[in-house]
C-alpha cells in the first residue's frame, strides 16, 4: 500500500467529504466524485458547497440507510438522483444505471486526496453531467461556465469525439461549436 | 496575479473559475484551502434547490 502522506482536510466541506467517503467505503460501494469538487483534478478550481457523487444505482437503499445514521435526511429521491441534507450540508447523488453513467463510474480515475482515496470521473464525463444539469435547468449558468472552463483547460487532451456525442444526445451541437470557436 | 496590460478585474469571468497553472500542488489541497477561505467569509451555506421531478436523465 502506498504510504503517501496527505494532509488532513481543514475545510468543513473537506471534512464532510472525508466522512462520506468513509461511510461509502464501509458499504463497499463504488462511487466517483462529480460536480464542482471534481473540477479540481481537471485543472479548474472553484468554490462549491455541494458534495456530488455518482454511485451504483443498486446501492441506493443501502446508502440511504447509512446516511440516515450520519444524520442526513433525504430531501428528494428518484430512480436517477437523490438529495440529502444535514444542517446546511448537502450531499447529492446521481445513480449510475444507464450505460453512459456506468461507464463513467467504471472508468473513474483513482486518486489519493486529503479527503481519502477517491475516484473522479473523466473530464469528458464531467462535461456530460454538467451539460445534463444545465439542460434540465437553464438557470444553472454555473454548469455552462464549468463546461467552458473544462474545455479550455483540457483542450489538448479531451476526446472531442466523445464530447460531441454528449452534445448530440442533448441536442446542443451548436453550443459545442460556439464554445470551441471561442478557443480559436 | 495581476496583468501588466489590463485593468484590475473586480468581477471574475466564467463564473469565477480559475485555471490552475501547469505545475500545481495537489489540486484537492488547493481546493481545501480555497474552501477554508470561502467558509470563513460565508459560514452558513445558502439553501439550494433539489433535483426536479421533471428532470430528464439520459446519461
Amino acid at each position: 500500500m502506498s504510504e503517501l502522506r496527505m494532509p488532513q482536510p481543514l475545510s468543513r466541506l473537506g471534512k464532510q467529504l472525508q466522512e462520506a467517503i468513509g461511510a461509502l467505503e464501509k458499504l463497499g460501494a463504488r462511487f466517483a466524485l462529480i460536480g464542482g469538487l471534481a473540477l479540481a483534478p481537471h485543472k479548474v478550481l472553484r468554490g462549491t458547497q455541494d458534495v456530488d457523487l455518482l454511485i451504483d444505482a443498486d446501492l441506493a437503499d443501502a446508502v440511504d440507510q447509512e446516511l440516515g445514521t450520519l444524520g442526513y435526511r433525504c430531501l428528494h429521491r428518484s430512480a436517477d438522483a437523490a438529495n440529502y441534507l444535514r444542517g446546511d450540508q448537502r450531499l447529492d447523488f446521481l445513480y449510475a444505471r444507464r450505460p453512459a453513467a456506468r461507464h463513467f463510474l467504471r472508468s473513474a480515475q483513482e486518486l489519493q486526496t486529503p479527503f481519502g482515496t477517491l475516484h473522479v470521473v473523466s473530464a469528458e464525463g464531467l462535461i456530460a453531467f454538467k451539460l445534463q444539469g444545465w439542460v434540465n435547468d437553464p438557470r444553472r449558468t454555473q454548469d455552462l461556465a464549468d463546461i467552458r472552463a473544462l474545455i479550455r483547460a483540457n483542450r489538448n487532451t479531451l476526446d472531442l469525439t466523445e464530447i460531441h456525442e454528449y452534445f448530440v444526445m442533448f441536442d446542443r451541437e451548436g453550443l459545442l461549436e460556439e464554445i470551441l470557436n471561442e478557443l480559436t | 496575479m495581476s496583468s501588466p496590460e489590463g485593468p484590475l478585474q473586480l468581477l471574475a469571468s466564467d463564473g469565477g473559475n480559475i485555471e490552475l497553472p501547469e505545475d500545481p500542488r495537489d489540486p484537492f489541497e488547493a481546493l481545501d484551502d480555497l474552501m477554508q477561505v470561502i467558509e470563513a467569509l460565508c459560514p452558513d451555506y445558502p439553501e439550494r434547490e433539489t433535483f426536479s421531478d421533471s428532470a430528464t436523465f439520459k446519461l
